[in-house]
């Protein structure tokens, strides 16, 4: 919710000329080409979130891996025996 | 308050199909926008980012945009008044809207009190007292000087809605301020 306060000495309001040299369609428009272009062309470096996920893929691909292969040495036996 | 562009339902068309043509919609309505803004946020870089915002989301959301015959800045304004509320909500601040003379005049006078500096302290008092729905109507009305039937497109209510709880809500501003003066005396 809004506070009002009654200020004699407001901050005056930017002037045209002042408010003019914010505006840039030129970058709106890059914005926008970046905000629409599709997932696939747009490098994975800047897409924190499908980076990350792909890095947790390979490290639960990793540890799966590491699991498998400590049981194995644990219980010869099992993979020994089916032949 | 800026008035529409004459040939805006054509331009409107054509940045519908060509995000390009997007340019003079953006040329005439940067400045309003910015100035509603600023006048909720009281900082210019912040004030330049959300405006920026609100125009990557009008261009993202313009190819939806119905041609009803409500004014295109209505919808702006709309957007523009999220991304404050989201600012707000997202920095965990409070909204602070710093008024002077110029903004309560209008005001004072429509709640039919003098123009004096003990009565636009009063009426910023009596505004804090006020639900938000309440209050954003005295704020697009007297502050941003938009006529009814813009306000009404912004919040999305009926003009003979708006006017009938404007009305009301200065009512209120007005038992407010003579029961504060009561409690003072």
């Amino acid at each position: 919710m809004s506070k009002y306060k009654f200020d004699k000495n407001k901050k005056p309001q930017p002037g045209d000329g002042e408010i003019s040299k914010y505006k840039d369609f030129g970058k709106l428009i890059y914005n926008y080409q970046r905000a629409t272009r599709p997932l696939y062309e747009k490098p994975l470096y800047k897409q924190p979130g499908v980076f990350i996920f792909l890095v947790i893929i390979v490290l639960l691909a990793m540890l799966i891996a590491h699991l498998s292969e400590k049981e194995k040495e644990q219980n010869p036996s099992k993979t020994e025996q089916k032949p | 308050m800026q008035s529409s562009l004459p040939n805006e339902k054509e331009l409107i068309i054509a940045a519908q199909s060509n995000p390009g043509r997007f340019a003079p919609l953006y040329d005439h309505w940067y400045n309003p926008v910015f100035l509603f803004i600023f006048k909720r946020i009281n900082d210019k870089e912040i004030t330049a980012d959300l405006s920026s915002q609100v125009f990557l989301k009008a261009l993202l959301a313009i190819k939806k945009y119905k041609i009803t015959g409500a004014p295109f800045s209505s919808w702006l304004f709309r957007i523009a008044i999220n991304e404050v509320n989201m600012y707000y909500r997202k920095n965990n601040k409070e909204a602070t809207l710093a008024l002077d003379e110029n903004d309560l005049r209008k005001l004072a006078e429509d709640v039919g009190e003098e123009e004096t500096e003990e009565n636009f302290i009063l009426l910023a008092d009596a505004m804090n007292e006020l639900p938000e729905e309440q209050s954003k109507l005295i704020e697009l009305r007297f502050f941003d000087k938009n006529s009814f039937f813009d306000m009404s497109h912004i919040l999305g209510m009926t003009e003979a809605g708006t006017k009938m709880k404007l009305y009301r809500v200065l009512e209120k501003l007005k038992n407010s301020i003579t029961l504060k003066r009561k409690r003072e005396q």
